[in-house]
């Protein structure tokens, strides 16, 4: 295994990481979330050698690097707040690396310049850090970490500051460059957008202990706790297994019945989830592959951004619908209006 | 005006201040005329005695930037226990009457072993330029470690833990990263320093009356000849003071 966490645990007084166990393979791209505290950074810092643990090991390409000197380890760091060195310009900012790293002078001109035009950075050599856009430090920051060919890339919230528009080109950007390069890369961050675009695998973290691990669409869609569910916004209910059919579970709840491609067993009592974004909201009762088909009332109506979000009651069940503004229009949706719900067996989740 | 009345008020109390401070020294700068400073300046145990003083003054200072920045690095960067007894440790020496720590000095440097320790290098205390040394760097070191002190808390840690991972050694991350970003701190805690040692008379005085710094000279000058005698040498003391304070501090201040 590339990355091995093997039982971390690390007590800081009120905070302590539990027995933190994650494998991550050669370039993969993985992202953590969690809720603020839940110890994502501690963990990435100790992965770079700035917590001695109290338990457990650190492993990279099958080397203990848990107790090894921070600047013997082939790692970068990104964080939200770019850490550029003031006094320093952007072309010695990512020349600080190769001189330390690298011994042979004779191509560090060269290789500070490929990758300052990879990251679009080359006109601002000569800039002092706290002459450039929020975009421009960020990039300088990531070209500092990625110029020393770091076996493993740690980005700590590291788009959270920027604008939507340069968070956009920066998670393609650095993706690009990290598949380029073959980095490995442990991306700390609040935005599900960043989980969506950019990971291979999602770990979600609360309170220092690890809750789920998985794809991002396992994690979204089929969330393995009420924590998880809740957190990334996916609906849950409860249901029981009434019935199998081949490759189908038919699930009860309340005063309607459900079919789920995951596997139960009948009187088994469940947690159900279903993404937001897998429920189609007609007026009319329409023919689809969609096995499910729910009645329902809309209840309230928020719109957020681009996106409007609808609460439908069916029965004492709310469940969460997400659709464009345009659609809402196009379907005149309104308060109370009665609606279908359809979404297929392989969209709902079984805990 | 009624909007502002606070504002006014403030500027009007801290005007009285602001003349309190800057009066005196005002006043002994134009009340000598400059023939006479320079004649003053000129005179053989003042000008030794003012070169004496900032010499020493400076020495003192570069002792303790060598020893009180890795104090004040190892306070702003590390969590320990008895972190806030070292820091009150550190502030002690300027709260206590000059001359109770002449006594001190007097005491642990003067006698004893260790003074017999430094005895061994030929290195004495009284009535020598290393005890007014110590009486300058005892009473004027809180000033540098403190300057210091806050300058590294200004460093975001980050930018020493980027270093790291870039592969820079701990010591190549304090010369590379972190000090150049608390040099305006330190070189003000210096400066500081500096400035307070010009001025050290109580502990000095007790240790080393001979060879006379410029403050024990001011001070035998009024005793012994009176108010004319010794203000010139006080003028010529405050301007060169000044002159290099301020020199200092605009160079400092142009850094980045």
């Amino acid at each position: 295994m590339f990355l091995k966490i093997e039982n971390i645990t690390i007590r800081l007084g009120k905070f302590n990481l539990k027995d933190i166990h994650l494998e991550v393979k050669e370039g993969q791209y993985v992202t953590i979330i969690g809720p603020s505290g839940s110890g994502k950074s501690i963990l990435l810092e100790n992965i770079a050698g700035f917590y001695t643990p109290n338990k457990g090991k650190v492993y990279l390409k099958g080397e203990d690097i848990t107790y090894k000197n921070i600047e013997d380890i082939n790692i970068s760091i990104v964080y939200q707040d770019y850490v550029l060195f003031p006094h320093m310009s952007v072309y010695e900012n990512i020349l600080y690396g190769l001189k330390k790293k690298s011994t042979q002078k004779a191509d560090h001109d060269k290789e500070v310049r490929e990758i300052a035009a990879l990251l679009n950075i080359d006109h601002l050599l000569e800039r002092k850090p706290l002459t450039l856009s929020g975009g421009e430090m960020q990039r300088t920051s990531i070209a500092r970490a990625l110029v020393v060919k770091p076996e493993l890339l740690l980005m700590d919230e590291a788009f959270s500051a920027l604008d939507y528009k340069i968070k956009k080109e920066m998670r393609k950007l650095v993706k690009d460059v990290a598949k380029k390069y073959g980095t490995t890369v442990l991306h700390v961050t609040h935005d599900f957008e960043d989980v969506w675009a950019m990971a291979d695998m999602c770990v979600v973290l609360r309170f220092g202990e690890i809750l789920q691990v998985g794809k991002p669409d396992e994690i979204f869609a089929h969330p393995n706790s009420d924590f998880v569910a809740n957190f990334v916004g996916t609906n849950i209910f409860e249901a029981t297994v009434v019935r199998k059919e081949p490759d189908l579970t038919i699930l009860k709840a309340d005063g309607f019945e459900v079919y789920s491609s995951c596997e139960a067993k009948i009187g088994e009592k469940v947690r159900l989830s279903i993404r937001p974004e897998n429920i189609i909201i007609t007026t009319t009762k329409i023919e689809t592959s969609a096995k499910n088909e729910i009645e329902g009332m809309i209840i309230k109506v928020e719109k957020r951004g681009h996106i409007m979000e609808l609460s439908v009651q069916v029965n004492s069940i709310i469940l969460i619908v997400m659709m464009t503004p345009n659609s809402y229009e196009h379907l005149s949706l309104a308060l109370h209006s009665h609606v279908f719900l359809s979404f297929k067996a392989t969209s709902v989740g079984l805990y | 005006m009624k909007r502002y009345w606070f504002t006014t008020f403030l500027v009007f109390l801290g005007a009285i201040m602001l003349l309190f401070l800057t009066l005196p020294l005002f006043k002994m700068m134009i009340g000598n005329d400059p023939a006479t400073l320079l004649k003053t300046l000129k005179e053989a145990d003042v000008s030794s005695s003012i070169w004496l003083t900032m010499k020493v003054s400076l020495f003192a200072t570069l002792f303790a930037l060598v020893t009180g920045l890795p104090l004040a690095y190892l306070i702003a960067r590390h969590e320990f226990i008895g972190r806030s007894f070292l820091e009150t440790l550190v502030d002690i020496p300027i709260m206590i009457p000059h001359t109770a720590a002449g006594i001190a000095l007097l005491v642990a440097f003067g006698h004893g072993s260790l003074g017999g320790f430094f005895d061994l290098f030929g290195i004495k205390f009284i009535g020598t330029e290393a005890g007014i040394m110590i009486a300058m760097m005892f009473l004027s070191a809180t000033f540098l470690i403190n300057g210091a002190k806050e300058g590294f808390k200004k460093v975001d840690v980050k930018l020493e833990k980027v270093a790291r991972t870039l592969g820079a050694s701990p010591i190549k991350v304090f010369f590379a990263i972190s000090l150049p970003n608390a040099k305006k701190d330190i070189v003000n805690g210096c400066l500081m320093m500096w400035g307070r040692g010009l001025g050290e008379f109580g502990a000095v005085v007790i240790l080393v009356y001979h060879p006379m710094t410029a403050p024990v000279l001011i001070y035998d000058r009024f005793t012994s000849f009176g108010l004319s005698y010794s203000a010139p040498v006080a003028a010529v003391m405050i301007i060169l003071s000044i002159m290099v304070f301020l020199t200092v501090r605009f160079v400092n201040n142009r850094l980045r």
